[in-house]
């Protein structure tokens, strides 16, 4: 168990080191949202509303998270690497739980560095309420980070799965604001909210009410979609047609 | 190199196994059994269906009829495949340690240098800090093919190992497959160079017609048929078996 462990500890390095050697998350994960505020920082007097703090830290957590770990697994499995190098049941548990981990490490310290630069934006939250959305953050990139493995079991090539995944950051981000900043009672935008985890990790990091339907059903379908990857994980390389 | 674990007699049989892109086969009716301890050189020109033998035998292309059944654990075989992508964020020697914990579940580098011949451990220590853009394919390959010969693994499958390499190497890599095959391993070489087979395989299967025609040696392979008769080289006898 001890050299089991040792193994997954040593992988999980050698992939954060691989993973902090490549700049692709550097556009969704720090480029855009700080243009966003920076963007939003200009229309106001000195301080943006505490109200997008959450909302950032919640936008940076899920698709930094997607980077991480269902990207890689995407990706790896695009340049064969997965068909030849991780073919047998044990050997893809080791490189699963070892790109979780990496997956996690890599983005809790991009979701915490920027949390911490960009609460100088937000004069309103104090460093005890900052540190206690960062630290919620990273539950959210916990869960988010089970629930993107999912990428790997859709059938498509690497381009049009990041294609069609990071066609979606916008909109969620959109959705989350246009409920939480200027239609709150719309029905509509609430019951789609309910599905967009944006959305539903503000809710979590800021602390406001949440159903428990909600609560119960996001943590189980986090937890289902890592267990279908795990039970199907898919080698097979997809190619343009 | 290690020791291998069980040995049984068959580790593998191919029992009518036909194969086929559209309504040309590739495989029609073959039939082979691979046994344990043993060296397999697969040979044919290219485009033949080398690679997807190999990609068959390790269940990465589904055949159309017929069967292929194992003695072994899918974790007691290897296969490094042709084309092979390392990580461009890796250095080679991260790489080889990514290979052997997936794989092996462990790494100690100074027992994977045990592995490699004296002569190479220079070569290799330029090697392990490099990223892939500054190795030659030749090299990465190499790197890959020590890294695979030193997992504990029952049966290992090397698509064209010696591709892109000089003499001197593919002289040693051929060392190193016939010390695993000391060792108690099972190894199938696939190659264009029917020269590499003297003295080093235990039986040649060569392609062709959709079958899977065995021979004990290349001289056998030469003697087939009596093609030896204008043969002056193993390469003429090569492409008189094959009407080039």
């Amino acid at each position: 168990m001890i050299a089991f462990i040792r193994n997954i500890y040593y992988l999980s390095l050698l992939l954060l080191r691989e993973e902090m050697r490549e700049p692709g998350w550097l556009f969704w994960s720090i480029t855009f949202p700080f243009i966003i505020m920076f963007a939003l920082f200009l229309q106001t007097t000195g301080s943006l509303s505490p109200v997008l703090f959450p909302i950032m830290l919640s936008f940076v957590s899920v698709v930094t998270a997607i980077r991480s770990t269902g990207a890689y697994l995407v990706g790896r499995r695009e340049a064969s690497f997965l068909q030849a190098f991780v073919s047998f049941p044990l050997a893809q548990k080791r490189y699963i739980l070892a790109q979780v981990i990496a997956g996690f490490i890599f983005a809790g310290v991009i979701v915490a560095v920027f949390g911490v630069v960009s609460s100088f934006f937000f004069k309103e939250v104090s460093i005890f309420n900052s540190i206690n959305q960062i630290a919620r953050a990273l539950g959210v990139v916990f869960f988010a980070i089970f629930a993107g493995s999912i990428l790997n079991l859709i059938p498509l090539k690497f381009q049009t799965v990041m294609g069609l995944v990071t066609s979606t950051y916008a909109p969620m981000l959109l959705l989350t604001f246009a409920e939480l900043i200027r239609f709150p009672d719309n029905m509509a935008l609430i019951m789609i909210n309910t599905m967009n985890p944006v959305a539903v990790g503000t809710a979590i990091i800021g602390g406001t009410p949440i159903s428990w339907l909600v609560l119960t059903i996001w943590p189980i379908a986090c937890f289902g979609l890592f267990g279908a990857t795990i039970t199907w994980f898919n080698l097979e390389t997809r190619w343009d047609k | 190199m290690k020791d291998t674990k069980i040995l049984r007699p068959h580790i593998c049989q191919v029992k009518a196994l036909r194969f086929g892109y559209d309504k040309n086969p590739i495989f029609d009716n073959a039939h082979f059994n691979f046994e344990a301890g043993k060296i397999y050189g697969i040979l044919g020109p290219n485009g033949i269906g080398k690679s997807t033998l190999l990609n068959l035998l390790f269940g990465q292309t589904k055949a159309d009829s017929g069967s292929i059944d194992w003695q072994i654990k899918p974790e007691d075989m290897f296969y490094v495949r042709q084309h092979i992508t390392i990580p461009y964020a890796l250095k080679i020697g991260e790489f080889i340690e990514m290979l052997c914990r997936i794989n092996q579940g462990t790494f100690n580098l100074d027992e994977f240098f045990r592995t490699v011949p004296q002569e190479w451990h220079d070569r290799l220590e330029r090697l392990l800090p490099l990223t892939p853009d500054k190795v030659s394919f030749g090299d990465g390959k190499w790197a890959t093919t020590l890294a695979a010969l030193n997992l504990n693994r029952q049966f290992i499958a090397l698509d064209e190992p010696t591709a892109a390499m000089d003499v001197h190497t593919r002289q040693g890599l051929w060392n190193c497959i016939t010390e695993r095959r000391a060792s108690g391993a099972t190894i199938i070489v696939s190659s264009h160079y029917l020269e590499e087979f003297t003295d080093t395989v235990d039986g040649i299967l060569a392609l062709k017609q959709g079958k899977l025609n065995f021979f004990t040696s290349v001289e056998d392979f030469v003697a087939h048929l009596g093609i030896n008769a204008n043969a002056t080289s193993v390469n003429e006898a090569f492409m008189a078996y094959y009407d080039l």
